[in-house]
């Protein structure tokens, strides 16, 4: 299984657990340094994880924004791995606030793909709104979806 | 004959681990270059393997 994680600190990141639980093995990898991570907390019901990485020092995201300060309208950008290509950006709007039990989701317009799964989606100022989770195919298009980043806090 | 617990699972959730979340939300618009720029090194790629 192959995703992306976003740094929050130095040494953990958040990602979805539909891309790390159940396996064993974790890597991360940027520009072909591969380093160990492990899962270190999860909340599988509304894929939630955090994973830990000791053997390297992240860089992490310096703003993370709470899905009550989030509009329908703002200007988005997603950075992750969508089919392995590491650090693709793609741009679009905040299409939708959405609630479901447990959690809320932020709706973009901004492609995500198979991979760009616990990728970051950030604001036009560059701060974390969301951990790119899902996508709907088949009967629409553009319809996007990450859980809200604020929310791995609560 | 009596049914054993199953112990649950010990991984915490992810707020019990996290540090303080990250309040040094920017207020100024960047370029998409200039945004790229800014994030790129905070982006991995995730590998698991069972």
């Amino acid at each position: 299984m192959q995703g992306s994680a976003v740094a929050v600190s130095e040494h953990l990141l958040l990602t979805n657990c539909h891309v790390v639980k159940g396996r064993e093995l974790i890597k991360i990898v940027q520009d072909h340094t591969v380093s160990d991570a492990k899962l270190v907390a999860a909340d599988t019901v509304v894929d939630r994880c955090v994973l830990r990485a000791d053997g390297i020092t992240l860089v992490p995201v310096v703003g993370v924004r709470s899905f009550a300060d989030l509009a329908v309208g703002e200007h988005v950008f997603a950075i992750g791995a969508p089919v392995g290509l590491e650090r693709t950006l793609s741009e679009g709007l905040l299409s939708g606030l959405r609630h479901q039990p447990g959690r809320n989701l932020v709706q973009t317009s901004a492609a995500i793909s198979p991979g760009s799964s616990g990728g970051g989606l950030f604001d036009e100022r560059g701060n974390l709104i969301g951990i790119t989770t899902m996508q709907v195919r088949g009967v629409a298009q553009n319809l996007n979806f990450a859980v809200a980043a604020g929310d791995y806090w609560n | 004959m009596q049914p054993t617990p199953v112990a649950a699972s010990s991984i915490p959730v992810p707020a019990s681990v996290l540090p303080k979340r990250p309040d040094n939300v920017r207020k100024q618009a960047l370029a998409p270059e200039e945004l790229f720029k800014t994030l790129q090194r905070s982006v991995y790629v995730g590998a698991a393997t069972a």
